[in-house]
């Protein structure tokens, strides 16, 4: 087997676990279990945006790859997919594990409509949870499937979650404070802080904490303050558009 | 408390889909975030402080999240990133900008505060679990390494 072929697919699954929000520490991980099941030697070090690793093999043959990872979504099936075959992977060849990577890759995420239902009612609950009543449900629900409808389509443009959260954020301040203004909703803030808990940034700073505790300064630091400038932007984007109209 | 838990499990629910959780991960993730949820409302029902209920929420949850994890063979991030959701301070975000923006220094200064610590409680509260089971783990697998 050739070695540059195992460090191939080794990286391969690496990559498509960074871009689908594993963390740096699992997709080390990955990419050391997948080589080891092959008889490889291998060190790998992976930050946010990227993942080094070079493999010997047991003839002294030596391989490097670098891979650098450009676009990050959040899909955790993918991530729980991978790491499942990943503790099994040596009952695969590595042809077929290739291909069931290439199948996890490519697995259809939930459908469009059902996002935009889930954001929805994602917006609404959470407005309800922080005291808000029927009709503040009702209109953060419209606000919370027009703020899917923005990202979505603001994904087509390669553009840094900062910029885009300020945007998303001020659209749903302006949304929410117009409501109020003709009278559909009384409680602004519940409405606002509702809808706001779709764009924070629970899952960077989970992912943040999880990697500083597994040793992992570099990625831990850049994703704490990824999770930091989020909150800013969130905050300055409503702030804004409140100085403005209130 | 039950009702507020139950909503806020619902909304977990959403945001699982969200974040693309599948199949029996999704209901037990949900009930993941129902219990933090309980766990907050019930300590700051007991006079606890604001970050002090955060830190006990969480540790509630990430505690939840490893022993299910372990069960559905599934990485812990899946259970523990749509329970920690409602917990996240959202609202303390928006209430520091609102105070800003209304001049009012004093009360801007403290939810920014309380914000701050409410998101370290959060982050020490998985710190704490995730490094008791990693020590369970290690010596349940014999993995301790000798002092010389």
């Amino acid at each position: 087997m050739k070695l540059i072929k195992i460090l191939n697919v080794a990286t391969y699954a690496g990559k498509i676990m960074l871009e689908n929000g594993g963390e740096t520490y699992r997709v080390e991980d990955v990419v050391c279990k997948i080589c080891e099941a092959y008889d490889a030697e291998i060190s790998c070090y992976a930050t946010i945006t990227g993942i080094m690793a070079s493999a010997t093999s047991k003839n002294g043959e030596h391989e490097a790859q670098i891979i650098r990872v450009k676009y990050r979504r959040i899909n955790l099936d993918i991530v729980h997919k991978i790491n499942d075959i990943c503790r099994n992977c040596s009952q695969y060849k590595l042809d077929e594990l290739s291909i069931k990577l290439k199948e996890i890759e490519i697995e259809a995420p939930y459908s469009k409509y059902l996002m935009l239902l889930a954001h929805a009612f994602a917006a609404g609950s959470f407005t309800l949870l922080f005291g808000g009543n029927f009709m503040d449900f009702v209109s953060s629900s419209i606000i919370g499937s027009k703020i899917f409808l923005f990202t979505y389509y603001f994904s087509k443009f390669e553009i840094n979650v900062f910029f885009k959260n300020c945007i998303a954020s001020s659209i749903l301040t302006f949304f929410a404070v117009m409501y109020k203004e003709f009278n559909l909703i009384d409680n602004l803030s519940a409405n606002i802080t509702g809808i706001l808990m779709l764009l924070v940034p629970g899952m960077t700073l989970t992912n943040s904490v999880r990697d500083l505790i597994a040793g992992d300064y570099t990625a831990g630091i850049a994703r704490g303050v990824e999770a930091l400038l989020i909150a800013l932007s969130l905050a300055t984007g409503s702030g804004f558009v409140l100085a403005i109209l209130l | 408390m039950f009702n507020q838990s139950f909503i806020a499990l619902v909304a977990t629910y959403f945001f699982g889909i969200i974040l693309n959780v599948k199949g029996k991960k999704l209901i037990f993730a949900s009930f993941g975030g129902g219990l933090a949820w309980y766990v907050y409302i019930f300590s700051i029902s007991k006079n606890i402080d604001n970050a002090l209920a955060y830190f006990l929420a969480s540790i509630a949850l990430t505690i939840y999240s490893e022993l299910f994890a372990r069960l559905l063979k599934t990485p812990v991030t899946t259970m523990l990133i749509p329970g920690l959701i409602p917990l996240v301070p959202g609202g303390g975000i928006f209430y520091t900008m609102l105070y800003t923006v209304q001049k009012d220094t004093n009360s801007a200064l403290f939810k920014g505060i309380e914000t701050l610590f409410a998101a370290s409680a959060l982050a020490f509260g998985i710190v704490f679990v995730s490094s008791i089971s990693k020590i369970i783990k290690d010596i349940r697998k014999g993995n301790i390494r000798k002092i010389k």
